[in-house]
Formats: structure tokens, C-alpha cells, sequence
């Protein structure tokens, strides 16, 4: 019997598949009367009256009906229409009407479970059986569906950034999808919403079906899973719409509103630059930026020669400086004083070795003296006399003068 | 001949008036410099020419700037620098109220400027202008700073206290490359496929 109907509907479906794919690629999948008997003529070459007799066997429901009068339009079912978008891989965007007949066939549903609840229905465990399987496949869709529409209005605002699209065109398209979709969703799902209101009211009578002890226990589980499935669904869509709405109509207004030189030019450059690369746009290789000259890069004298000294080493007396202006003096040793050892008559050591070496500093002759001091006074008799200061240079000592006798 | 100035202040402005133009920075009627340039331009322009550059004052006026003749320097920084201007006006046209739209004016008119580091940064791009940053090797946030930078420091933006960026008037400069690309926006491109 199922499988009769089945035959049945698709043959009409086959049959007809011009008309019915032509009126679904439509907007709202719906056609005006009398367009729809032109439509029918240039389609199968029918006078108006073989025409309304094919609207007419197109709207019985036998088995299923394809065509639903809606005064002045006759809207095409919608699973139908679905259908033959998906083949035509025309899916385009579902508008608030799309979505608002579902929210409408779920509240039916839902009112048909309540009304089973409520002992009004004869075969109640069947219908709400059967509700529950329409509520969530439709819920199901209501998500489907509103994914798509954030995922082609992306794709939308993408190819309006790249340009390529007349001005007011690109303007109307942005009107369009912010009048049709954007704002009357972001109405459906707000807090006193009719999604909101449709899916409180379908959690309240699936709640209820749960808690009855007459239902069976498959019937229970599948209220519980139905409950579950559409809370979770609820706060997807609301994440969507809420998603879809904060980053897309500030974009789509800016498209809405008239663009300025400013920002058409800038979004062109962006564009092009994206597509060719910057070397191939012109305006941007002919802007001339100097390069910053520094005043850093001139280099003083006196930073070179800061430069020399703190190259040179500190130098010792010993160390041969070359270049150094200062005269090299040997370190004195007891050999360069020995002289003194041959004469026995000094009466001043020091003053001696100082006499004898006038370019040595007051220390290192008093150390060399020193050194002769000990070396006479193995073989030699010494006598120290008064004290006396000795000054050489920035050295000053005051010691006892040191007679050799 | 170049008169020489008398004044040892004079010489100072001089000096810094030079060097900061050398240094590639735009420089605006609210800036120290200006008044100095705008009553010796003649001498000024004179002195530099001998150096083969050119003193360049905007024709709106209130900027000036050097120019070497015949010289393409700093051809990939200009791009970026544009780049990140014409970007930034996509995004702060995006952000702006219905009926509203973006110009110079209001750019250079508002004074507590905006958080271009968080506006431009690289995970909130879309793939056109994330592709149009890597064509001119800003391939990070980091590089993106990098740029912002030297637009600080060549005085096309200033970097306010908050770390916002405020626009001076020298973006007129960038501006024009802007409007000169405006015929383009409708042109089609390869691949490319109207709605």
C-alpha cells in the first residue's frame, strides 16, 4: 500500500518534474496564478482550461499534494521544492518564511501531542509517536537549514569583498539579506522569539510524556532523547544567529549605506593587491618613500681616536710601547748601580744612585739601593747618619743617609 | 647663494628641520618644525636640492615631506605602509554605524584614535586581506607591529598613551593611492563571480 503511494507520487513527480523544478527554483518557491498557467502553456502548449486542469490534479492530495493555494500564490510543498534545489545544486538561501513554516509545523505537532495527552485523540500512543518523529526531524532542519544560510551569507560578503559586483547591485543584495534573513532571525530566536516560545511549549508536553506510567518505555525514552536532542539544538541556533548577526550586518550595513571613494579605493587595493601582488598595481609602486637618512652614519674624529686609546694596552716600564711618546727606561737592577760597589768612598747611597740614574723614579732607586746597601754590607763597613728627605718628581721618602766608609 | 642665519636659534631649527626631514618624517602643521619650514620653504628647498632631493609640500597644504626625483626607495615599506592603511579603513568602516561612512576627516578628526594592533591583527582577518599582508611579507602580528611602528616614526600615525594609534594628516599621502584605485573596485577578476 506504502509502496503504491510511493510509486504513485513519484511518477506525477517524474511527469511533471519541468513545471515543478521551475516553480521551486522561485523565490519562496511560489508562483503568482496566472503566471503559473503561462508557465504551464509555454511548458506543455495547454489552453487555460487544460491548465487549471493541471493545478488542479497537482493540488489533490493524491497521493501527496504539490501545489498548496495561498491566495494570490500557489506555493509549491516544500520537501519538493528542497528536492529539486538539491539536484539543481541550487541551494540558495532559506528566508524567515522557510524557517517560520517549520517553527509553524512543529507547534502543530506539538498541539496534536497535547491533544493525545489530553485523551482527545483515539490512537494517542500512535499520534505522539508519530509527532515526536516530525518535531525532531523538522528540528533537525531548523539547524540544517540555518547553518547553511550563515555559511552562504559568508560566502556572500566574501565575494562582496572581492569586488566584481556592480555597486548597487552588491547594495540591493546586502538590503536583501539583512530585511529577509538577518533581522527576522534574529527576532525567531530571541527570548519571547517563536522559537523560544515553540520549543518551551515542546519540552513541556515532551516532559509530560516522559512522566505518564500508561506510555511504554520506548515511548518515554524517546521523549527523554527528544528533549535532550533539542536543547542541545536550541543553543546551537542560538549561537548561529547570534553569530551570524554580530559579525555580518555591520558588514552588510557598511554595503547598504552609499560607499565612499575612500573605502571603495581601499577595499579595490586590498583586492588587487590579494590577486596580483603589490608589485603589479601601479599607484602603489610609484609611492615614493625616501629612505631615512641618519645622522648616526657620520662618524667624528674624536670617536676614532676615542677608539685608539681604548685600544692601547696600560704599559708597564718594561714593555715596549710602540708609538708611545714617552722614552723607554729600563727597569734598574743592581748590575747598572755595581760601579758604586768599586768606590768606597760614598757618603750618600742614595743620593748616589739617584745622581747616577736622573730619568728613575725616587722608588725604583730607593729599591736598587737598597739592593746595594745589602750587597756592600757583606764585605764593606756602613754607617748611618742623620735623616734626610729625598724628592723626586711627584715621590717624596725621608730615610737615614747611608755612608760606605 | 644660500644666506647663512645670524641666529643661533635660527640654526638649531635649522638643523632639526634637516634632519627630520632626511629622515623621511612627514611633517604637519601641528608639529615644531612646521612654522620654521613654511617661512624659510624657499631656502630650505634650495639648500636640498643641491642634494638631489626635493622639498615636497602637499597641494591641500599643511604637510611636507622629501621626495628624491627619479628614485623608487623603500618601494616594499610603502606598500605595506598602504596596505595597512587601506585595511584599517575597511575595518573601521565595518564597525561604524548605519548610514555612516568613512573619510579622511573623520579618520584624522578622532582624537583618542584606534586599537589598530587589535583591529588589523592577523585572526581577524578575512582571506583577501590576510593574502594581500602576506604579498607584502606581514606574515605575523609581530611584523604588523613592526610596520605600525615605522609609520610612528616617519609620523604617518602617532601612538597615543592607551597604546591606541591615532591618523595625522600625513595619511593624505596614503589616501590618494586609495582614491586612485577607486576605478578598479568594479573591475573583474580572474575567477571571480558575481552573485
Amino acid at each position: 500500500m506504502r509502496l503504491d503511494r510511493a510509486s504513485s507520487f513519484l511518477a506525477k513527480l517524474r511527469a511533471h518534474s519541468k513545471l515543478l523544478n521551475e516553480v521551486a527554483l522561485r523565490d519562496l518557491h511560489r508562483i503568482e496564478t496566472e503566471e503559473l498557467k503561462q508557465l504551464i502553456s509555454s511548458i506543455y502548449g495547454y489552453n487555460e482550461e487544460q491548465s487549471l486542469g493541471l493545478i488542479h490534479t497537482l493540488s489533490l492530495d493524491d497521493p501527496e499534494s504539490f501545489l498548496t493555494f495561498e491566495p494570490p500564490f500557489f506555493i509549491i510543498q516544500s520537501r519538493v521544492a528542497e528536492l529539486f534545489r538539491w539536484l539543481s545544486k541550487n541551494i540558495r538561501l532559506q528566508s524567515h518564511h522557510s524557517l517560520n513554516g517549520i517553527i509553524e509545523e512543529i507547534k502543530s505537532q506539538n498541539e496534536k501531542v497535547i491533544e493525545a495527552l489530553e485523551g482527545g485523540l483515539e490512537y494517542s500512543k500512535y499520534q505522539i509517536e508519530s509527532s515526536m518523529d516530525i518535531i525532531e526531524y523538522r528540528t533537525a532542519e531548523l539547524f540544517r537549514i540555518s547553518e547553511e544560510n550563515s555559511t552562504h551569507i559568508s560566502g556572500v560578503i566574501q565575494r562582496f569583498k572581492e569586488g566584481g559586483i556592480d555597486k548597487e547591485k552588491r547594495a540591493f543584495l546586502a538590503q536583501i539579506l539583512l530585511s529577509d534573513h538577518l533581522n527576522p532571525m534574529l527576532k525567531l530566536v530571541e527570548p519571547e522569539g517563536a522559537i523560544e516560545i515553540v520549543f518551551q511549549d515542546v519540552k513541556t508536553s515532551l516532559e509530560r510524556v516522559e512522566a505518564l506510567h500508561a506510555f511504554p518505555k520506548t515511548v518515554k525514552e524517546n521523549a527523554r532523547r527528544g528533549v535532550q536532542k533539542q536543547r542541545a539544538i536550541r543553543e546551537q541556533l542560538q549561537k548561529i544567529h547570534q553569530y551570524s548577526f554580530t559579525n555580518f550586518v555591520p558588514i552588510l550595513q557598511s554595503y547598504v549605506r552609499s560607499t565612499s571613494i575612500l573605502l571603495s579605493g581601499a577595499t579595490a587595493g586590498v583586492r588587487l593587491v590579494s590577486t596580483y601582488g603589490w608589485k603589479s598595481i601601479s599607484p602603489l609602486t610609484e609611492m615614493k618613500l625616501i629612505r631615512s637618512r641618519r645622522p648616526r652614519n657620520i662618524l667624528a674624529d674624536a670617536w676614532f681616536a676615542g677608539y685608539n686609546a681604548r685600544q692601547i694596552q696600560p704599559a708597564r716600564d718594561s714593555d715596549f710601547v710602540p708609538g708611545s711618546i714617552t722614552e723607554y727606561i729600563p727597569t734598574l737592577e743592581i748590575e747598572n748601580v755595581r760601579p758604586l760597589l768599586e768606590n768606597n768612598q760614598v757618603d750618600d747611597i742614595l743620593q748616589a744612585v739617584l745622581d747616577l740614574h736622573p730619568q728613575h723614579s725616587l722608588t725604583e732607586c730607593s729599591r736598587v739601593a737598597n739592593d746595594l746597601i745589602i750587597a756592600i754590607s757583606l764585605r764593606e763597613k756602613l754607617v748611618f747618619k742623620e735623616q734626610k728627605r729625598y724628592a723626586r718628581r711627584n715621590e717624596e721618602l725621608e730615610v737615614c743617609v747611608v755612608e760606605v766608609i | 647663494m644660500l644666506r647663512l642665519f645670524d641666529d643661533e636659534g635660527e640654526r638649531k631649527e635649522f638643523r632639526i628641520a634637516i634632519w627630520n626631514l632626511l629622515r623621511g618624517h612627514n611633517i604637519i602643521q601641528t608639529d615644531v618644525e612646521f612654522p620654521f619650514i613654511q617661512e624659510n620653504h624657499e631656502l630650505i628647498e634650495e639648500y636640498l636640492d643641491l642634494m638631489g632631493l626635493s622639498l615636497t609640500s602637499h597641494p591641500m597644504g599643511g604637510l611636507y615631506y622629501l621626495q628624491k626625483e627619479g628614485s623608487q626607495e623603500e618601494s616594499r615599506l610603502s606598500a605595506q605602509m598602504c596596505l595597512i592603511f587601506f585595511i584599517a579603513v575597511q575595518k573601521i568602516s565595518d564597525s561604524l554605524e548605519d548610514s555612516d561612512t568613512v573619510s579622511i576627516f573623520d579618520l584624522i578628526n578622532k582624537y583618542d584614535g584606534y586599537e589598530l594592533e587589535t583591529l588589523l591583527s592577523l585572526g581577524g582577518l578575512d582571506p583577501t586581506q590576510i593574502n594581500a599582508f602576506r604579498d607584502v611579507n606581514i606574515n605575523t602580528n609581530e611584523d604588523l607591529e613592526k610596520v605600525l611602528k615605522t609609520m610612528t616614526r616617519v609620523r604617518f600615525l602617532e601612538k597615543l598613551d592607551d597604546s591606541n594609534y591615532r591618523f595625522r594628516r600625513s595619511i593624505i599621502r596614503l589616501s590618494e593611492v586609495a582614491n586612485s584605485l577607486h576605478s578598479y573596485e568594479h573591475i573583474q577578476i580572474e575567477g571571480g563571480e558575481e552573485e
